[in-house]
């Protein structure tokens, strides 16, 4: 088992430049994405088994640092779903997948994602500082 | 012979249509999962958020069944999509035989275990005969 270690090695060794950092990038937020669902799914389910504990839960995560979590959370959603999407497409049309092609779907994926990520993360930004640190 | 014997041997068990189905699943699910998935954080984290999410507001949302079967939807694509990726990630990683089927029997104990609570919560929805100060 080499796990992150190669991985990371990897990225530093094998030049596959934005394609594969795009890659990483994929496997990493679905990995963050897939551990944050498994809670979700036990922190939601309260509502039947202990709705108490539930708003407990939540409580808890209005405090800024699980705030912070989400905006990554959000950033990891969007990135898997847009460069997924771009995958998804390029394999059922294989002739996408050329150079000439990747280049431009690559740079659609990157742009997509910042129009979307800044405001929202700004937003999020926003309420975190206005009802975690200042209290509202 | 001695040298066929040694690269006719397999590592793991091949399963080309399960391969195939899983290739097929991640991307329809992932296709599926970008509106819904976008959807769902549009809604429950920035129009609403935790600050004004509670049991309650959860049991006027699922008061509307299309909400349940939107979450359900969710749940199960997302949830197994996660999983199935995992599959990925440990075949790419993990190479002792032993070692990968037990992190693949763990997966998917994890996922028969949490879709079955999700369901279950998602059909009996919020007990607020539990809640002291009701809804």
């Amino acid at each position: 088992m080499y796990g992150l270690g190669l991985l990371l090695r990897q990225g530093l060794t094998y030049r596959g430049g934005l394609y594969q950092l795009s890659w990483i990038a994929h496997r990493i937020a679905g990995l963050g994405t897939l551990l944050f669902l498994t809670i979700h799914i036990v922190d939601t389910s309260l509502v039947f088994f202990a709705p108490e504990l539930y708003n407990h839960a939540i409580q808890l995560y209005r405090n800024p640092f699980f705030g912070i979590g989400e905006v990554i959370l959000v950033g990891c959603v969007l990135w898997h779903g847009l460069n997924g999407l771009r995958i998804a497409i390029s394999d059922w049309f294989p002739h996408l997948w050329s150079p000439q092609t990747q280049r431009p779907m690559l740079t659609a994926v990157a742009v997509a994602f910042l129009v979307l990520y800044i405001p929202v993360a700004v937003y999020m930004a926003v309420t975190i500082v206005a009802r975690g640190f200042l209290g509202g | 012979m001695a040298a066929s014997h040694r690269t006719a041997r397999v590592v793991s068990p091949v399963r080309p249509r399960f391969d195939v189905a899983v290739w097929s699943y991640m991307r329809w699910s992932g296709v599926l999962l970008i509106p819904l998935a976008f959807g769902h954080l549009a809604i429950m984290h920035l129009i609403n958020n935790v600050h004004v999410i509670d049991a309650c507001f959860v049991y006027y949302r699922w008061a509307m069944v299309g909400w349940r079967v939107y979450d359900a939807l969710l749940l199960w694509l997302a949830y197994i999509h996660g999983l199935l990726g995992l599959r990925y990630v440990i075949d790419d990683y993990v190479h002792q035989p032993g070692l990968r089927r037990g992190l693949k029997g763990l997966a998917v104990v994890l996922g028969v275990a949490l879709l079955t609570v999700g369901s279950v919560a998602l059909v009996g929805g919020v007990r607020v005969t539990e809640l002291p100060g009701g809804c």
